[in-house]
């Protein structure tokens, strides 16, 4: 299908910028509320004050993003690419040392994290890879520069280190997914990552002698009712999961740091912290549930009042929501984000780019990668880590990385109509 | 939609709905959140009223309340600070404060703890200035009791930081409070002590104070204790606690129409204030430790004596009620006289073998007629277990062996005899009306509190009742009524008329009896005279003391305004001492001042400290 129109301001996805623009406000005004000072400041000194700030920037990202062409972004993914490569390899060697770690680029009283772009530059990248002439992800060649290609900032970033942002990068994966990458990789997966739990869990011996009785069974079974053994598949599950629960005790012992492991041990619930690493999130729970189905009010919320959540109006921003507005507080954000994450899924099948579909995925798998963790972390489903909420944690970093994400892919949606 | 996308869709919807589930789980089922949530963030602070002042029953101010300061301390946030310039505000030694500051890192690090207590506004003006130069240290104000007399110690007790055991007792004191020990302050207590007010508000992480709890909605106001207006008239109480210096025992008078204590003098006594203020501890331990002159016992309440000859006024009024003894009787007195197979009564009234009426026994104390009396008493019934009962009846009406319930903290029962107390000596039966004849004077088995002689005395100048001795008057700004109990008429069982025939011996007394030396111009007055033995043992011989002088009196004769019983520890005859006493204690209350400047400066001057020395001995 041909078409000479040009893409015009009333072809974005309107759904798309409206669940964007109340999920910032929500934000703004949960910051507000978790870093409420009776004592006036100016309003830019105050973190809501800078956040809206940040929106209104976001904004100016936005027209930019209206002025370049499209295809400027396509020719040159794989360069962007390698620019956020690059921006990675600098912030490791110029980047400014908070609590250890190096993932800011400081200006002054201004700093910025590189990790948050090369998300979107990855993406950019993946697009470009996928949508090269002859790439067949079912081709293992091509499977594994993929791999390599998303693997890389992952790699660099573990050097920063920021465990968080690298395991957000993992959720690329999915997008090899709509390229024809088979379930069972994801299968697999999954599988390794119960025999991970399970062994911290249960320890060693009981894992495996479980898992060498379910072997013996399958084949016993298989024998008899089938008069068939299946050696090559039951062994090949076999092997993998011998070699991930001996896989475990090294990763989980030798790679770990003692904090990783306490964070895990304690969403395990094999360990109670409540003074130490346990406190946040016990801390956490208290305010969501005390906030009941419809919440204290605004500025109403004792835990959030007091301070007793640290980083409360960055990565556990819906602790404050939780506490100020309850139940239907929190429902609300999260039927918010479903309904983006699924309105962009609808988005993505009506691209008849490939380049765009790919960029649509990948945005939704970074989407999604961030709102699962960051609310299973603070509800006490995942171990710790420092991933904030897309579009309400405060932090210009992320809300323009996020908002450039989504309006690069709303852009290309624009101009679906095109011929390009 | 291809299948593709549907299970991107499965996935982004049982994500949600397992953030759902658990956020249902967090914020709806489980309610232990909220409980938390208050538990860490919502704290409470009370806020101690101000304790009720005492007045005295003429409304002089006795007790009032004084702002002290403490120094507190919170190791944790103590920083390198000018030790000479504090040292210089505080007045403290160097070794002091490092002992203090030593003494509160070991209590806790992060709590606060007391530095320097009690000093006055003006020795924490500067340190108050300068506060800031010192951080860590902080400034705390609380109230002492502040004291306007220097008497009736006994009375008024005082307050300290109150125990474990009180703290457990009742859930109104928190660590720190302070709670009335002894006197009016702890018999009073909860009437003093107010209410205290509750703020609720909420803290931060670091347990700093952000703001009240839902705009102060829970809060309540603090209610300020309400005042006491004693019965004692402090004028009296000073001028009769100045008698008794240099001796040992108690002075108690009481408005015979109400029962109002107008003086409870023990000595040797201590001013108020040393309870109070910064040594307070220190000679708290100084009088406990003072087992020579028990400074902390009240001998008024506590003190338990025989009561000598103004017994003897009992056993005549049973007498006259029983009819064992009219007007017209009379027995003969010859030093005394012989009961038994060897025994013998002696006494000192001077009839010498002439007959002795009623009135001129009790004006010269006659033993004689009172214990064959008694005697007659006992003997007029079947058995003399009936006998020595039913006048056990008869005393106790008059509130004698068993406690008055005053209300005051403490008091002694004292000791009636009855029949089970001789079965349980001599063996059921196994006894006669005259075992137990010292019983008749006062002596033997008898034991009074000075108080319930002076209760006596009260009841005697009513013609016949009683209200239960006490203290306080009314209490608050409107004049509330005091405990009932103490507004009740008590009865004793013995007609008035009888009363009458005692009384005119009583106020012979004073005429042309044994206290004839202490009598008052134009105001009638009666009385009675005792004189009490005692004996000690000194290397192992007993040795005769000096006796215990003592002495009731009450006036005027008709209508009396005050009842009064002096009690003076080996103070000799009733007459010498006592009787002066007591008599320069109506006087003062019924006119104002003194007309015999004389004995009041004998008794003034009369130091028995050389006779308790001697006493020293059988302690040690």
């Amino acid at each position: 299908m041909k078409s000479s129109r040009k893409a015009s301001f009333f072809d974005y996805d309107w759904i798309s910028i409206l669940l964007f623009n109340l999920l910032v406000i929500i934000g703004i005004v949960s910051i507000y509320s978790a870093t409420y000072d009776a004592q006036h400041t100016g309003l830019l000194q105050t973190f809501y004050g800078k956040q809206s700030l940040w929106f209104a920037f976001s904004y100016l990202l936005i027209i930019l993003i209206g002025f370049i062409p499209i295809k400027t972004i396509k020719n040159n993914a794989s360069l962007l690419y390698l620019l956020g490569l690059v921006l990675l390899i600098l912030v490791l060697l110029v980047g400014a040392n908070i609590n250890g770690n190096k993932s800011w680029f400081r200006f002054g009283s201004f700093s910025i994290q590189p990790a948050e772009f090369v998300k979107l530059l990855t993406i950019l990248g993946l697009a470009k890879l996928l949508t090269e002439p002859d790439f067949k992800i079912t081709n293992f060649k091509n499977l594994l520069q993929a791999s390599v290609l998303i693997l890389t900032p992952v790699f660099l970033i573990l050097l920063q280190p920021d465990l968080g942002s690298a395991i957000i990068f993992l959720a690329l994966f999915l997008v090899l997914y709509i390229e024809g990458l088979s379930i069972f990789y994801y299968l697999f997966a999954l599988l390794m990552a119960s025999l991970f739990i399970t062994t911290i869990y249960f320890g060693q011996k009981p894992v495996l002698i479980t898992i060498l009785l379910l072997f013996i069974i399958t084949n016993i079974w298989a024998y008899y009712s089938l008069k068939r053994i299946f050696w090559l598949q039951t062994g090949f599950l076999l092997t993998l999961s011998v070699v991930t629960v001996l896989g475990t005790n090294i990763v989980f012992n030798k790679v770990l740091k003692p904090h990783q492991r306490n964070r895990i041990e304690i969403v395990l619930g094999k360990k109670r912290d409540d003074k130490g690493t346990g406190y946040n999130l016990k801390q956490a729970l208290i305010a969501i549930g005390s906030g009941g189905l419809s919440g204290k009010g605004l500025l109403q919320g004792s835990q959030t009042k007091g301070d007793y959540i640290p980083e409360q109006h960055t990565d556990w921003i819906l602790t404050v929501i939780g506490e100020q507005w309850g139940f239907l507080g929190t429902m609300t954000v999260v039927l918010l984000y479903t309904l983006l994450l699924i309105r962009l899924v609808f988005l993505a099948e009506r691209q008849k780019q490939k380049f765009s579909k790919i960029l649509a995925y990948g945005v939704i798998s970074i989407l999604l990668a961030h709102y699962a963790l960051n609310m299973l972390m603070v509800l006490g489903l995942f171990p710790t880590i420092g991933i904030p909420l897309p579009f309400l944690s405060y932090g210009g970093s992320s809300l323009w990385a996020f908002t450039l994400m989504l309006f690069i892919f709303l852009k290309f949606d624009a101009h679906r109509i095109e011929d390009w | 939609m291809n299948q593709k996308s549907l299970v991107f869709i499965f996935l982004i919807v049982v994500i949600s709905l397992i953030i759902t589930g658990r956020l249902f789980y967090l914020q709806i089922l489980d309610q232990q959140y909220k409980d938390l949530a208050l538990k860490n963030a919502v704290k409470k602070e009370y806020i101690i009223p101000e304790r009720g002042y005492i007045y005295d029953r003429n409304n002089i101010l006795l007790v009032s309340n004084l702002p002290v300061y403490d120094i507190m301390a919170v190791p944790k946030q103590i920083k390198a600070f000018d030790t000479t310039e504090f040292l210089k505000y505080t007045n403290l030694s160097k070794e002091a404060l490092i002992k203090a500051l030593k003494r509160a890192k070991t209590y806790s690090w992060n709590k606060a703890s007391l530095i320097v207590p009690k000093l006055y506004k003006n020795e924490v003006a500067l340190l108050q200035e300068k506060i800031y130069k010192f951080p860590g240290f902080f400034i705390q104000r609380r109230a002492i009791r502040k004291y306007h007399t220097k008497s009736a110690a006994n009375v008024l007790g005082f307050i300290r930081e109150v125990n474990e055991r009180e703290l457990k007792k009742d859930p109104f004191y928190l660590p720190g409070d302070l709670i009335g020990k002894a006197g009016v302050e702890k018999s009073y207590e909860k009437v003093l002590r107010g209410k205290k007010g509750v703020h609720y508000f909420l803290t931060d992480k670091f347990n700093r104070k952000i703001g009240s709890y839902k705009n102060g909605r829970y809060d309540t106001l603090a209610q300020v204790g309400k005042d006491l207006h004693l019965s004692i008239d402090i004028k009296l109480q000073e001028f009769a606690d100045s008698l008794m210096q240099g001796k040992r025992g108690a002075i108690i008078a009481i408005e015979p129409q109400t029962g109002q204590i107008l003086t409870l003098v023990t000595a040797p006594g201590f001013p108020p204030e040393f309870l109070s203020g910064r040594n307070s501890s220190k000679n708290f331990n100084k009088l406990f430790k003072d087992k020579i002159n028990n400074p902390l016992l009240d001998r008024g309440l506590q003190g338990e004596y025989p009561p000598g000859s103004p017994f003897k006024m009992l056993n005549g009024l049973i007498g006259l009620q029983l009819g064992v003894i009219q007007p017209n009787t009379y027995f003969v007195c010859n030093h005394g006289f012989n009961y038994g197979r060897h025994n013998h009564m002696f006494c000192h009234c001077g009839a010498n073998g002439r007959k002795v009426f009623l009135p001129w026994a009790i004006e010269k104390s006659c033993n004689t007629y009172f214990s064959k009396s008694y005697l007659n008493i006992i003997n007029h019934y079947d058995t003399p277990a009936e006998g020595l009962d039913t006048w056990n009846a008869y005393v106790k009406k008059f509130g004698l062996g068993q406690y008055l319930h005053t209300d005051l903290p403490v008091g002694s029962k004292g000791f009636i005899p009855d029949s089970r107390f001789y079965d349980r000596y001599y063996g059921k039966g196994k006894w006669y009306a005259s075992y137990t004849i010292s019983n008749g004077i006062g002596q033997g088995e008898v034991l009074t509190t000075p108080i319930q002689l002076a209760n006596v005395t009260a009841a005697i100048a009513n013609r016949g009742y009683f209200y239960t001795p006490h203290a306080v008057k009314s209490i608050g700004q409107n004049d509330q009524a005091i405990d009932s109990i103490y507004l009740i008429r008590k009865q004793t069982d013995i007609d008035r008329q009888y009363f009458d025939q005692i009384i005119n011996g009583m106020a012979n007394v004073y005429k042309k009896g044994t206290a004839k030396y202490s009598q008052l111009k134009d105001i009638e007055l009666c009385g009675k005279t005792g004189t009490s033995e005692n004996k000690t043992r000194i290397n192992g011989k007993i040795v005769k003391l000096p006796d215990h002088s003592i002495f009731m009196a009450f006036g005027p004769k008709e209508n009396p305004k005050i009842a009064v019983t002096v009690f003076v520890e080996n103070g000799g005859y009733g007459a010498t001492i006592a009787a002066p006493i007591a008599t320069l204690v109506i006087e003062k209350y019924l006119r104002g001042h003194i007309t015999r400047k004389d004995l009041l400066q004998r008794i003034l001057q009369t130091d028995l400290t050389e006779t308790y020395q001697l006493k020293q001995y059988e302690k040690q």
